[in-house]
């Protein structure tokens, strides 16, 4: 009797401790729960390398400029820029009275100092890629920084606005290292670092003193979950305001909510079916341009991806500068066979093609509709799926050790601009292991014109090489560019102002009923 | 006794070291190295230079290990190379939580389990054993993931009951807890249920029976500590197999555990907290044998681990 009365007073006691749990918040604080699917490595911008890092760090730091929903480029913590004659420097003006969330102020020796971290051998940056051009930053005064370039590159400050160069306050370098500090850097943003619980989540509270006035929403909670169901299920039950990377597999269901607002945005991406240029049989043009009559796009994005995306009508995505129609392919099953009898293709011949687990949408159904597409051409696909570690080790090699025939991936665009989208998959400098030209396409006047592209700042100019740079490559086909991607964002009914830009979203407006 | 424990102690030391060399020599043999992992598709061969040449991965591999060992030993388990912060600190806080998650699961499945596995075996072929022996088939065949997910959709969208995943109110324990025991529930509900039945029909049981015991006696003091023999190796097995398996779970409730950092670390050859993570799961098997072999000692005196000499 005694035993069970106790186990009673137990269980009433266990109860009330979770209960207890519930009322923890502070009533009259906003806050906004967002859900993301990984835990970014590190916020310090010497160690960021994914694109939920990105999201992240744009909320704690600033960069130079941003990009907006339209792809715009905006003033952030540099308020003009303007080039020289000869595009070899860049004269920077920064907006003053701004200062970093540890007090100390924001200027151009801030400016010098983090671009030249970024640069610096010894801390081994992957994103100094992206400011490799610039040969020295030099302080004119407090706040005009003059940038010195090794050539004319004319996206540089668009390549300034990536969420992956975002400024830190210099003294805070030290504490960046250890302790409770690690990897939580000291920035000018709407919002500030308190508290990241590995595993678990990352906390942001608000920064009082932000020049632009503080922001709408006291805390900002981003929580880690891996599994894409769950993060939807927390959004319907309320958990989470916002979620990233919703599946297509569970769009209709969250439109169907009344209490989610959901939104398809294109991230830049395109996704395509590389083929390799560098060995038969698709060194032979023509046998190129019979895959691609074979494949039905419509057709895939409809029944497998739901209609999310649309089908690419040129190398990059129309919400890239520089964009010009040159496509979409025709879908001709017909005309592709007798082109590829055209080429002698030999009737039992097989193609390898390499499916990357885990890395993009649908990705293996995808790869079997190909599969089967090809094969009512007569042409035999094989697949192999394997892990993206794996998959990248197999295809970032030089053409002599290359085993792959055709490989599934995608490549976006950060700063939506045509050169990041062309210049490093397509010109024949960049064959791995340089870059990511990954289907060792060469075209010698194709390379003259994403050179050009990239030395001269005027935009018409900038345009024309563009357009003539993608008819010649849509017509050229070294891959099949399948889709521009869009993500599916979606959020609760009370929140507004969620920005959704490329592969990230943007709480600096957002405002909760 | 204690002779005993410290020889197995001992035993453990090369086992572990054993363990290290394999888990050292595969992850290095796999395809595609840390570097590259981090490597977008526009950073160039330079920059994957660079982080080989500061994470030490250019040096012959028996130089690796051997200052792998020497840190070891000094309790430095090495820096995330994802995450740049020591492993140690990972480690611990992602291991509290699996530990959390499988010995509560455990505990749960055993009071469950067990008991239901003695009601069925005392009350065979009645309509308790017979639904609860179909329950259990269920429980076994029934796919982790597939039980998780349905129990958030049931409990968390649907009657709004409980929070759907995360960590930090009790609450959030429960459908982590339900979807792992299932399995375990029903293993040793039939376990139970077919050692206590082999037991029951002992004749020392009849002869208690005969003496005019109470049956909770009978099946309690007489019958259960021989029937459990059997179920403490599953037991054991169990938490193991738990420990490894709470992957799943941990993935579908956004639980922080070790598993899950494991898996992570694998998909982007973070090789110290790989190296640190099987280090831990392996110790803990090891140890979890130990007091599993020393368990059997308590429930059968016929079951001594002395050697000659120490009888006296």
């Amino acid at each position: 009797m005694k035993k069970f009365f106790c186990l009673g007073l137990l269980i009433i006691f266990l109860i009330i401790i979770s209960l207890s749990g519930f009322s923890a918040s502070n009533l009259g604080e906003k806050e906004l729960v967002i859900v993301i699917p990984q835990e970014p490595e590190t916020l310090d911008p010497i160690g960021l390398t994914s694109g939920g890092g990105q999201t992240l760090s744009m909320h704690v730091l600033e960069t130079l400029a941003y990009i907006d929903e339209e792809g715009g480029l905006n003033p952030l913590l540099a308020e003009t820029w303007e080039p020289s004659e000869d595009g070899l420097i860049w004269t920077i003006k920064l907006r003053e009275g701004v200062s970093f969330t540890d007090g100390d102020p924001f200027n151009a020796e801030a400016v010098k100092f983090n671009l030249e971290r970024i640069k610096d051998p010894d801390n081994s940056v992957m994103n100094a890629y992206l400011i490799k051009d610039i040969s020295e930053v030099e302080v004119v005064d407090e706040y005009t920084v003059r940038l010195h370039m090794i050539k004319s590159f004319a996206p540089i400050i668009r390549h300034l606005a990536n969420p992956f160069l975002g400024i830190i306050s210099p003294s805070s370098v030290k504490d960046l290292n250890k302790g409770e500090t690690a990897n939580m850097p000291i920035g000018t943003s709407p919002y500030k670092l308190v508290k990241w619980e590995h595993g678990m989540q990352i906390i942001l509270e608000k920064n009082e003193n932000y020049w632009g006035g503080p922001p709408k929403i006291d805390k900002l909670i981003f929580k880690i979950v891996p599994e894409a169901a769950s993060r939807v299920i927390m959004l319907e039950t309320g958990e989470a305001d916002i979620g990233l990377n919703i599946p297509v597999t569970s769009y209709e269901q969250l439109k169907a909510n009344p209490e989610i607002n959901v939104t398809t945005y294109s991230d830049g991406r395109i996704m395509f079916v590389g083929m390799n240029n560098s060995r038969p049989p698709f060194d032979n043009k023509k046998v190129r341009q019979a895959f691609s009559y074979a494949i039905d796009k419509e057709a895939i994005l409809k029944n497998v991806l739901f209609d999310i995306g649309t089908v690419a009508s040129a190398p990059i995505a129309h919400n890239v500068f520089g964009y010009k129609k040159v496509g979409p392919s025709v879908y001709d099953p017909e005309k592709a066979k007798k082109l590829l009898a055209e080429t002698g293709y030999e009737k039992d011949r097989e193609v390898i093609l390499f499916v990357p687990l885990g890395a993009f949408s649908m990705t293996e159904t995808i790869c079997e509709a190909i599969q089967s597409m090809l094969r009512d051409i007569g042409v035999k696909v094989t697949l192999e799926t394997m892990e993206f570690g794996s998959f990248m080790r197999a295809i970032r090699v030089p053409p002599e050790k290359s085993k792959a025939d055709m490989f599934y991936i995608g490549w976006g665009n950060d700063t939506l601009d045509a050169d990041y989208g062309l210049f490093n998959i397509l010109h024949s400098d960049r064959w791995p292991p340089n870059g990511g030209n990954l289907y060792y396409y060469k075209n010698n006047r194709v390379d003259e014109l994403i050179e050009l592209g990239r030395e001269i700042s005027e935009p018409n100019k900038r345009k024309e090489i563009y357009s003539e740079a993608l008819e010649i490559i849509w017509d050229d086909v070294p891959a099949l560019f399948m889709f521009e991607e869009e993500k599916i964002g979606a959020s609760r009914v009370e929140v507004t102002g969620v920005e959704y830009v490329l592969d990230w979203v943007r709480v600096w407006n957002a405002d909760k009923k | 006794m204690s002779t005993y424990i410290y020889k197995r102690l001992l035993l453990s030391i090369p086992v572990l070291l054993i363990v290290t060399v394999i888990v050292f020599s595969i992850i290095r043999f796999i395809p595609g190295d840390p570097a590259e992992i981090m490597a977008g598709l526009d950073a160039g061969p330079e920059y994957i230079e660079q982080v080989r040449e500061r994470l030490g991965l250019n040096q012959p591999i028996h130089l690796q290990y051997f200052a792998f060992l020497r840190n070891l030993f000094q309790g430095d388990l090495g820096e995330s190379i994802n995450y740049r912060i020591p492993v140690n600190e990972l480690l611990f806080s992602t291991f509290t939580n699996t530990i959390e998650l499988s010995t509560i699961s455990l505990l749960v499945a055993a009071i469950i389990g067990i008991g239901v596995g003695i009601v069925s075996a005392r009350y065979r072929y009645s309509i308790f054993d017979n639904l609860s022996m179909l329950a259990a088939l269920a429980g076994i065949a029934i796919p982790v993931f597939w039980l998780g997910l349905m129990f958030q959709l049931l409990f968390s969208v649907n009657l709004g009951w409980l929070p759907s995943s995360g960590k930090g109110k009790l609450l959030q324990l429960v459908m982590p807890v339900m979807s792992l025991a299932v399995g375990s529930i029903a293993l040793l509900a039939r376990i139970t249920r077919s050692s206590m039945l082999d037991v029951l029909h002992q004749d020392y049981i009849t002869t208690a029976r005969a003496k005019g015991l109470p049956e909770r006696v009978v099946i309690f003091k007489h019958a259960l500590r021989n029937a459990l023999i059997p179920v403490i190796t599953i037991l054991g097995f169990q938490l193991g197999a738990m420990l490894g398996g709470t992957v799943i779970v941990e993935i579908v409730f956004a639980w922080p555990g070790m598993g899950r950092l494991l898996v992570n670390a694998i998909l982007q050859r973070d090789y110290p907290v790989i190296q640190g993570a099987v280090l831990v799961f392996a110790s803990c098997f090891i140890l979890i044998n130990l007091v599993v072999d020393l368990i059997y000692a308590c429930f059968d005196p016929r079951i001594r681990y002395t050697s000659k000499k120490e009888v006296s």
